[in-house]
């Protein structure tokens, strides 16, 4: 097999467009997953038992499990429960349950951190456990959390490329599409690769910068 | 005809058991508005306890709490029969009594002054505008206006101690609660924060203060309130109570410490 430059660089120009699609469906996923998971982080706090049984039960099963099967049964197993979703949708719903697992357990690691005579301070001052939490606890959780979030949206942008397995056209599937067209896979699954890369490089730098100006603000 | 003011604290058979621990033993004491009070006593005893339920932190075992005339926590109906009150009922009272905790407990992502305003907008409303403005003529009166936008990472013990009591203090209290204020500050502040709780003192604030500067108790409070054991053993005049009463536990205790002040 042989590395052909010019079907790369062509290839470029028809997969890299794609990464649009990549972009919006893991952005969208990632919002429903930063709000799903923080909801159940709230839910499990109320430590209402049968409900966290089963939050418990939830969370094992999606950690367990790989996410491709999780997508799968989003798409298939979905519509026969009388839920008829398109497979982007589908797709994104899939994407953030799984992420908004891993993120409610991220979260619950750090609410352990947080020292409870804040939360004392703040209930002796009478606030109520809205504001408690809105303006005392997230803020604070989000902060410490931030560089696990950023690793977890990685996450996310590279499981996009798993909805190419339900026919979402996305980079993934494009790629696939051009090499099999072309008989050469190759040249436009790199292009594919560093499509990925590209979007990842982009959001660590700038995490970092986002994590520099928290640490310079408020040393 | 004239009513007096009702006493910024009333407490009636306040009793607090962990298990078979009495942590406080039915204890009935007033504080009047504009007094100073120091508590006192041996580790254990049950002072942090007693600030804790009065700020219902804690919920007591039994007895009754009011601040300046509104019960807290519960009631008694003109039944006789005692209420409990709801959270938000209670959320309600809780800024009239104001706790400045030992470990001062600021909200480390907050600015000094961001530490001061948020309750006073969250609870009681206040605007932006109301809120900054109480808020910066505490830190100033405190003496930390200057240190408004540090976040208490950037702070020293003692400037913390002062943003925890502008945090409190800017609720308006009818009564303000300091549990061992001095004792985790190195020498040299010691002074500097009595010197805070003086000022206080002499502008008027209700002050319950859980201390060990006998210094501060003698020459700043106008009474003392010895604990031993969830019980008040001695409540007097702080120079009477210290030098002269008779109990055997009270003595045990100061005799000790003021030995090693000769
Ligand atoms: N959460 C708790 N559970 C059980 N016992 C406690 C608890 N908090 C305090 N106590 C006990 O109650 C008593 C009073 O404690 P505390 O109010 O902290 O005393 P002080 O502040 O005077 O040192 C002590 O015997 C202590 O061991
Ligand atoms: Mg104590």
């Amino acid at each position: 097999m042989t590395f052909k430059p010019d079907f790369f660089l062509a290839s470029l120009g028809d997969v890299l467009p794609a990464a649009l699609i990549n972009l919006q469906l893991a952005l969208l996923a990632f919002l429903l997953a930063v709000a799903g998971g923080t909801a159940l982080t709230l839910v499990r706090a109320l430590k209402i038992r049968p409900v966290n049984w089963v939050i418990g039960v939830v969370i094992s099963f999606i950690r367990g499990t790989p996410l491709m099967i999780q997508i799968f049964l989003f798409f298939y197993a979905l519509p026969a429960a009388g839920i008829d979703l398109g497979p982007m949708t589908a797709g994104v719903l899939a994407i953030a349950f799984n992420s908004a697992v891993f993120i409610t357990e991220i979260q619950r690691g750090s609410l352990a951190a947080i020292d409870p005579g804040q939360i004392e301070a703040a209930i002796a001052l009478g606030l109520g456990s809205r504001p408690i939490w809105g303006r005392v606890v997230l803020p604070q959780l989000f902060r410490r959390i931030l560089p696990m979030l950023v690793s977890e949206a990685t996450v996310v942008i590279k499981g996009t490329a798993l909805l190419s397995i339900i026919t979402v056209v996305e980079m993934m599937r494009v790629a696939q599409r051009v090499g099999s067209a072309n008989f050469s896979p190759f040249e436009p699954m790199v292009a594919a690769a560093l499509g990925f890369l590209a979007i990842n490089l982009v959001l660590s730098a700038a995490a970092q910068r986002l994590e520099r100006r928290y640490a310079s603000q408020r040393a | 005809m004239t009513h007096d003011p009702p006493p910024a604290l009333r407490v009636q058979g306040l009793t607090l058991r962990y298990g078979s621990v009495r942590a406080l033993d039915e204890l009935y004491f007033d504080v009047a508005p504009g007094e100073v009070v120091a508590l006192v006593g041996p580790s254990g005893c049950g002072k942090t306890s007693l600030l804790r339920c009065l700020t219902w932190l804690q919920q007591p075992t039994g007895g009754l709490i009011e601040i300046a005339g509104a019960p807290l926590g519960q009631e008694r109906l003109p039944s006789g029969a005692i209420r409990r009150q709801s959270r938000r009922h209670i959320d309600r009272l809780r800024h009239r009594i104001g706790l400045v905790f030992q470990s001062l407990n600021l909200w480390p992502h907050l600015t000094a002054r961001e530490n001061v305003e948020l309750p006073q907008r969250v609870v009681l409303g206040r605007s932006r505008t109301d809120a900054r403005v109480r808020a910066d003529a505490i830190l100033d009166r405190l003496r930390v206006l200057e240190l408004a936008e540090k976040v208490p990472g950037q702070l020293s013990g003692g400037q913390k101690q002062r943003v925890a009591i502008a945090r409190a203090l800017a609720m308006d209290p009818a009564l303000m609660l300091f549990d061992e204020p001095t004792s985790s500050l190195d020498a040299e502040l010691i002074q500097e924060v009595l010197s805070v709780l003086r000022g206080l003192a002499e502008s008027g604030t209700t002050m319950l203060v859980v201390t060990h500067e006998i210094g501060f108790a003698r020459h700043v409070a106008h009474r003392l309130l010895f604990m031993d054991q969830g019980r008040i053993v001695a409540d007097g005049p702080p120079a009477q109570v210290i030098d002269h009463d008779p109990h055997p536990r009270v003595r045990e205790f100061f005799d000790t410490v003021l030995a090693f002040r000769a």
